[in-house]
């Protein structure tokens, strides 16, 4: 007997399916085939561990040193100038040491002033700012110190204590050259504060061979 | 005994036993649907894998209370077995012959051919036709179970059911004479 059915399709129900309901049902999985796949994922289990094992152990390395670039990033926003001491220690020992060399005495004479606007002579670099201090109050004690203390800054010229090593920076032009020194200055009236560093530039013609002199 | 809820969270602190677990209780269940999405048997133990593999990568993103996870589990080996299907869908090979022990090797060999054939004639389905078919007939899910999982109302699994009725009709009786009779085809469940 066919087991096809000749009723209409409306009529047909699940018992009119072209094979019997659940036919799927005696399917399984081989053996073979679950050990094989229960071995692949026990591999990828295990994999996946070790993976988060070296994803820790590196992560952990990793937030350690972001944690000291920005410990080290906040220290220097707050000390921005290596040379200025906040504590009254010397500069020169704050200064990198390689850097510094015995302070020439200053020319004396100026040299001659490059034409503004040529694109030879670079702008001069502004000097670095000074703290802001907040002034002490009229008639106290510490006002008149402060007084005492800038009137004999005033006095005393300002002692160069070491010099930069000489930066090199040829001009594009010929007829110019020029060289940045960069001086440590210190005031002898207050060592602690008064410690700047201070950029020199001097030009000569490169033709005429004369003695440089700084601007 | 653990409900999958626990297993699924286990396994996303990292219990290696769950995932066993898991595997043991569905692997069947994840067979049956590639089985009878794809008709090949070598196809459908590779879709158990990848599901399989599928849930461990994704377990951390599992939230059992948004579902169960046989649903998880049908709706990417459905996937799969589609994506599959699409691939090999021209391919001509012969399929794995069932361990299951016959009366003769002669009715061996008969049993199996008539059940790759029925296997070939639900492949060869539209897909949700194909769908439907499997999960109300081959899995034995009631109307509204099949409408559930596949999301879609019961008016279309009835559609797509007498679709698959007609199609399957058409497909296994263009045949030999001596195998018109589709009910041959049906696979033994013992």
């Amino acid at each position: 007997m066919s087991a096809i059915s000749r009723r209409p399709p409306s009529d047909r129900g699940l018992d009119d399916a072209p094979v019997a309901a659940g036919y799927l049902l005696g399917e399984r999985l081989s053996e073979e085939a679950a050990t094989s796949i229960a071995a692949r994922l026990d591999d990828e289990l295990r994999a996946r561990s070790s993976t988060w094992r070296r994803v820790g152990f590196t992560g952990l390395i990793a937030a350690t040193a972001a944690a000291a670039a920005i410990l080290l990033g906040f220290l220097l926003a707050r000390n921005p100038a290596p040379n200025v001491p906040r504590d009254g220690a010397s500069p020169v020992a704050r200064a990198p040491a390689p850097r510094l060399e015995a302070a020439p005495p200053i020319p004396p004479a100026v040299a001659p002033m490059p034409p503004r606007g040529s694109s030879s002579v670079p702008e001069r670099p502004s000097p670095p700012l000074a703290t802001p201090r907040v002034a002490p109050e009229k008639g106290t004690r510490a006002a008149s110190a402060e007084r005492e203390a800038v009137t004999a800054s005033e006095k005393q010229p300002p002692q160069v204590i070491a010099r930069d090593r000489e930066v090199a920076a040829p001009l594009a032009t010929p007829s110019h050259e020029e060289r940045i020194v960069r001086m440590l200055v210190r005031r002898t009236d207050d060592p602690s504060r008064a410690s700047i560093s201070m950029t020199i530039r001097y030009w000569r013609p490169a033709e005429s061979g004369s003695k440089e002199v700084p601007r | 005994m653990t409900s999958d809820d626990e297993l699924v969270r286990a396994l996303k602190r990292g219990d290696r036993d769950a995932l066993g677990e898991l595997f043991e209780r569905h692997k069947d269940f994840v067979f049956r649907v590639a089985l009878g999405l794809t008709g090949r048997r070598d196809m459908a133990a590779e879709i158990v894998q990848e599901t399989f593999l599928a849930l461990l990568k994704r377990s951390a993103s599992l939230d059992p209370r948004r579902g169960r996870v046989t649903t998880w589990l049908f709706e990417v080996a459905r996937r799969r077995a589609m994506d599959h299907h699409r691939r090999r869908r021209f391919e001509i090979v012969r399929l794995d012959a069932s361990p299951r022990p016959a009366a003769s090797p002669e009715e061996s060999a008969i049993a199996s051919e008539r059940r790759d054939a029925l296997h070939r004639a639900v492949a060869d389905l539209p897909a949700r036709p194909r769908e439907v078919f499997v999960l109300r007939i081959g899995l034995g899910f009631s109307v509204d179970e099949t409408a559930r999982l596949l999301g879609c109302g019961t008016g279309a699994v009835r559609t797509a059911l007498h679709d698959a009725h007609r199609r399957l009709r058409v497909a296994l009786l263009d045949r030999p004479e001596g195998e018109r009779d589709v009910r041959d085809f049906t696979p033994s469940t013992e």
